[in-house]
């Protein structure tokens, strides 16, 4: 569903990712984790069209990426959920929720809200008097309204209470049920490697690793350098 | 007290027409945290449209008057503003800066330096009575559109799909385009509604001054900017406040500053609302809620 | 390159010789010239001490005022009215007061005294328009050009009005003017590498940051505006002085716009920007006028008759720097600071053994004897929605204390009014046992209380070490003083081989050491640390726990901890309290904070109880 072939990402004349080769099936939740400064948030831009690659291909569905727009990426069927929420503090909830509706949101809404009824009780406050927690649900709630055929998620738990993690989790667990497909970018290794299918290790801009927890776990160059005591 | 009553007719007139200037500048620093130095020129320009075009039809010359304005506010955009979206506040003010000394001097160089007249139509420069006061049409008409401009504006805002896009992408561009939002478009779309805010703005300015001149924007853009300041950053309705006091100020003082004072208004109705930002820093009714850049 | 000084001394000299000799070679091409050449050159020269002034208040703090022009116009009426001949004077300014009217002062005396009367305006201007918003000081200094020139432009008895002043002595040659240009470039990068400068530069780059470490914005501000308003007035005088002719549209908008551009172009962060700048666009500027008007070549100041190609030119210069090239001809750098040149520095300076120094710099921690931080019944509300409910909280002196609970329980909020960034509704805050309720950011990091904040917030344009030792700046701690603790710091956090780069190109994990470095600079007795171990990974915290617990330890600094990372709340806290809606739920040891059911159903929720963690 989506393929990266040797994409190479620089700033300014610094290269920060280096080739990176990943694909993701269909249906799958995958998992990226990797230190402070591996790149990850560069991958991200880079596939939702934010950043322009400097070498390497970004495909979706069999589609090339190249020279897209950002809007017109997330048109094809990818949503973001990105790290620290980024939710429009100054509209409403319910205006957060029909901006991404894109058009009707009709049935589509009513089932997000059902799954999230938190956002009906809220619908018509300020979107930045919601708590973290509650913020991050109308985060996801504003992607899973695009009707997306893949999910990346950036930290979702990145400053949030344990107890609101859970919350959060609790909510992709049920997506993961679904069928949907997941891209899950964290910090928190361990709980990352946990609930996804598979993961990967980005670290100085490549890809080191990849596999499951227990393929993971014996790669002891992974536990030592990357991971530290996490896994 | 009839003069009175008239004095603060001509007051408000003048306050609405400021009122309009405002909004033109703040409708482009919300959707684009940037203060334009280039609306005075998004004024000029039309009002330029008028005078060379004053054989035609006065309506078709109007027409063409905002139709240079929505241009002029459009292509500025896509060529200057777009590559410093998002460069910091000053960047964004000095290229703006350098947009208006183009087109000011662009003027200069093909049209003429010096100031031109033009014929004001007799329907605008006349008087209506009302009761006992006799009212110019042309504060009729300025009131009016400032009423419908803010309503308008009001209504495209909040009640429309791309008032929605327009203050989500104000917020957080990247974010906006990320939910599939054609954000270049929506801010296009902003330009373009205050380029056509400026021309009638450039329209009203001339058949008041009866005049153009490539500086003619320099007063107005200064008379907006402070009206937006006193305001506060970012609410179209401050806007509204700022202008109609900095338009009544000026008005009044006019009419009732001792003669000696009389070369020094200028001076004193632009030292009052510093003034003013020393005892509310954040404007009248206070910056928009949180940071300042939002509706 | 790793040093304990700000920059090397090959360095500064670089950055300090160049522009000089900028200024002399066009100081002698023009001495050297036809007279016509001399006079632009003159003009020009003059031009670049306005440059200068602007680069003084603007490059440093990052604001822009279009308001410097009218100080120019008050030097070059001081300088011209203090020495036009005396019934002259009269003949043209008619209620002129005698004492003035009959003053016939020399070249340098009428120079300095314009220097010294546009400083003052500048200072009595600046006062109230220095306490207006960044956002609003443009557009308030714009709304001071036009109030000058409309007094300028009225006062006939005065000034002369919108006829001008004619018959001023022509006494300002080419020489002169590149003296004083050269005075010009030391007293700006003299500034801008001053304490005041540093200070000012901080909050450029970050204002929350700058008032969180001691940093009066205000006073800042208004020492810059007042020195660049005394530049801007030399030049204007030297300018009229040239000339032998003044009128009020002499310093107005199209003044400004050029003398801007010129800033703009060079890289307004630089003293060699300002002088490159202005050498460049007067350059391009004059070419354009030879084309538009034939042979004739007139100074910058004098708007032509028919402004045309010259100021279209000037615009398209202006448009494509911002565009293309957002920090200038520089970059923004000074001389000792462009690469080709650092790496010349590099390669040519021998290993050097670190400076020694005899105070072996402790930072000035640990000052008062034992105390403590105190928040008494603190309330408060924002439009409605009460975030505090009465807390109380206790930091004492050595102590660290975790202060945990579910996002929006009002941690972060509780902070800000702890450090002066929000006024409590009700209840109080001491410091080692003085009411300091309501006090300022500023003078709460000057009392001894340094925080940092969810955000990074780094002084992006800084190197790391400069970021570092303007937060000894910050609370008043002289230059060289400021540097060594900010060495000794960085060396403490494992920052020491980054101290020359820029602050701004640090890794997000570096950027959170950073700002907890610029608080430690600060020397705080007290240091509030809001979520330090956002984003790091476990490695990461457990380096930050053990350097933090060096803080303690070293320099008997107590910690105020927000923070998720329940190990690194354990590994670190010796106090836990826990915050939901506003209120204390719970303040214990962490053994017992884990354990209370309160904590677990509002916090930690159910699967931590079930061993989640480590």
């Amino acid at each position: 569903m989506l393929e990266l072939r040797g994409l190479k990402v620089a700033y300014g004349g610094v290269e920060v990712l280096h080739g990176v080769e990943m694909s993701l099936g269909e249906g799958e939740v995958v998992g990226m984790v990797g230190p402070n400064g591996a790149g990850k948030t560069s991958l991200l831009r880079a596939i939702c069209g934010l950043t322009p690659s400097s070498d390497g291909e970004v495909s979706f569905e069999d589609r090339s990426l190249r020279g897209l727009a950002p809007e017109e990426i997330a048109r094809l069927g990818i949503a973001l959920v990105p790290e620290g929420r980024q939710i429009f503090g100054t509209l409403t909830v319910a205006e957060n929720l029909r901006l991404s509706a894109n058009g009707d949101g009709g049935e589509a809404m009513e089932q997000v809200l059902e799954r999230l009824p938190i956002l009906r009780q809220r619908a018509g406050q300020r979107a930045d008097r919601l708590s973290g927690g509650e913020q991050q649900q109308l985060a996801v709630a504003r992607a899973l309204l695009r009707k997306p055929r893949l999910l990346i998620l950036d930290e979702p738990s990145l400053g949030l209470a344990p107890k609101t993690i859970d919350v959060v989790y609790g909510l992709l667990e049920e997506l993961r049920a679904e069928g949907a497909t997941m891209l899950l970018i964290e910090q928190n290794a361990a709980r990352t490697i946990d609930f996804c299918q598979r993961s990967l290790v980005l670290a100085g801009g490549k890809v080191r690793a990849s596999g499951r927890r227990d393929e993971l776990q014996r790669d002891p160059e992974v536990l030592r350098a990357y991971m530290g005591r996490q896994l | 007290m009839t003069n009175l009553a008239q004095s603060l007719i001509d007051a408000l007139a003048l306050g609405g027409l400021y009122a309009l200037i405002a909004i033109g500048v703040t409708l482009i620093y919300t959707v684009m945290g940037m203060m334009n130095f280039a609306q005075g020129e998004f004024i000029m320009l039309p009002a330029y449209a008028l005078y060379l075009l004053a054989g035609l039809p006065f309506a078709v010359a109007v027409g063409a008057a905002l139709a240079t304005g929505i241009g002029i506010a459009v292509l500025a955009e896509r060529v200057a503003f777009r590559p410093v979206r998002n460069a910091d506040l000053s960047a964004q003010l000095v290229t703006s800066l350098a947009v208006a000394t183009i087109l000011q001097n662009v003027v200069s160089a093909t049209v003429n330096a010096r100031a031109q007249s033009v014929a004001t139509p007799e329907l605008l420069s006349e008087s209506s009575q009302v009761g006992s006061l006799s009212i110019p049409n042309l504060e009729i008409l300025t009131l009016a559109l400032t009423v419908v401009v803010l309503g308008g504006l009001g209504w495209l805002l909040y009640r429309t799909r791309i008032g929605l896009e327009m203050r989500a992408a104000a917020e957080n561009f990247e974010m906006a385009r990320l939910l599939g939002v054609r954000a270049n478009r929506v801010i296009a779309i902003a330009f373009a509604i205050s380029g056509a805010l400026a021309g009638a703005v450039g329209v009203l300015i001339v058949m008041q001054t009866g005049q153009v001149s490539p500086t003619m924007g320099l007063t107005p853009v200064l008379v907006g900017f402070i009206a937006v300041v006193i305001g506060g950053f970012g609410r179209i309705f401050g806007a509204v406040v700022g202008g109609l006091v900095l338009g009544a100020l000026s008005s009044l003082l006019g009419t009732y500053l001792p003669d000696g004072l009389v070369p020094f208004r200028d001076a004193i109705v632009f030292s009052l609302p510093v003034a003013i930002l020393i005892v509310r820093p954040q404007g009248l009714l206070g910056a928009a809620a949180g940071e300042a850049r939002r509706i | 390159m790793k040093g304990r000084g700000l920059r090397s001394p090959a360095s500064a000299a670089t950055s300090l010789v160049v522009p000089l000799v900028l200024v002399g070679l066009a100081t002698v091409a023009g001495a050297s010239g036809t007279p016509a050449f001399e006079d632009t050159v003159t003009l020009i020269l003059c031009n670049l001490i306005v440059v200068l002034g602007l680069q003084v208040f603007i490059g440093n703090s990052g604001v822009y005022s279009f308001g410097q022009l009218g100080f120019a116009a008050s030097g070059a009426y001081a300088a011209a009215l203090l020495t036009i001949p005396a019934t002259f004077t009269l003949l043209q300014t008619p209620e002129l007061p005698k004492l003035v009217a009959d003053a016939q002062l020399g070249p340098l005396t009428s120079t300095l005294i314009a220097a010294a009367v546009s400083g003052l305006l500048a200072a009595v201007v600046g006062w109230p328009l220095m306490r207006t918003s960044t956002l609003a000081i443009p557009i308030s200094t714009f709304a001071f050009l036009i109030v000058a020139y409309n007094v300028l432009a009225n006062w006939d008895a005065v000034t002369g009005g919108s006829s001008g002043l004619v018959g001023i002595p022509t006494t300002t040659d080419v020489e002169t003017a590149g003296l004083w240009a050269a005075v010009a470039v030391v007293v700006a990068l003299a500034f801008k590498w001053s304490g005041s400068g540093y200070r000012l530069q901080a909050t450029r780059e970050d204002e929350v940051a700058a008032r969180s470490i001691g940093i009066g914005l205000m006073r800042e501000r208004l020492i810059a505006f007042t020195i660049s308003g005394m530049l801007c007035g030399i030049g204007g005088a030297l300018a009229v002085h040239q000339s032998g002719a003044l009128s009020s549209s002499t310093f107005y908008f199209a003044a400004s716009v050029t003398t801007i551009t010129m800033l703009v172009v060079g890289g307004a962060r630089s003293v060699l920007g300002a002088v490159v700048g202005t050498l460049a666009v007067a350059t391009v500027n004059e070419l354009l006028r030879n084309l538009e008007e034939g042979a004739h070549v007139f100074g910058l100041f004098s708007i032509g008759e028919a402004p045309g190609l010259a100021a279209i030119g000037l615009g398209l210069i202006l448009l494509v720097t911002m565009v293309a090239l957002p920090g200038g001809l520089t970059g923004g750098r000074e001389a000792g600071e462009l690469e080709p040149v650092r790496r010349r520095l590099r390669s040519l300076s021998l290993p050097t053994s670190p400076a020694t120094t005899t105070d072996q710099a402790k930072p000035r921690f640990a000052r008062g004897a034992a105390g403590s931080l105190r928040a008494e019944g603190i309330s408060l509300a924002f439009s409605g929605l009460q975030v505090l409910r009465g807390v109380e909280l206790a930091l004492p002196h050595g102590e660290a204390l975790g202060l945990i609970g579910p996002n929006g329980a009002g941690k972060t909020t509780l902070v800000n009014v702890l450090s002066g960034f929000q006024a409590p509704d009700s209840g109080s805050v001491f410091l080692d046992g003085a009411d300091v309720t309501g006090s300022s950011p500023a003078r709460l990091a000057r009392a001894g209380l340094g925080r940092t904040f969810q955000a990074a917030l780094p002084f992006a344009g800084l190197t790391v070490i400069e970021s570092v030792a303007v937060g000894a700046m910050g609370v008043g701690v002289g230059r060289r003083r400021a540097v060594e603790t900010a060495a000794d710091v960085l060396e403490r956090l494992g920052l020491g081989e980054q101290a020359q780069s820029p602050a701004g190109l640090q890794p997000p994990g570096n950027q959170r050491l950073l700002g907890i470095a610029r608080a430690l600079a600060t020397g705080p007795r007290y240091l509030l640390l809001d979520e330090p171990a956002a984003g790091l990974n476990d490695e990461e915290c457990r380096d930050l726990v053990a350097i933090l617990h060096g803080v303690i330890r070293d320099f008997g600094c107590a910690i105020l901890l927000i923070e998720h990372d329940m190990n690194v709340v354990m590994d670190l806290c010796s106090q836990v309290q826990v915050l939901d809606d506003g209120e204390t739920v719970v303040v214990g040891s962490p053994e017992e904070v884990q354990a209370d059911p309160a904590v677990v159903e509002a916090y930690l929720g159910t699967s931590y109880l079930a061993g989640a963690h480590a």
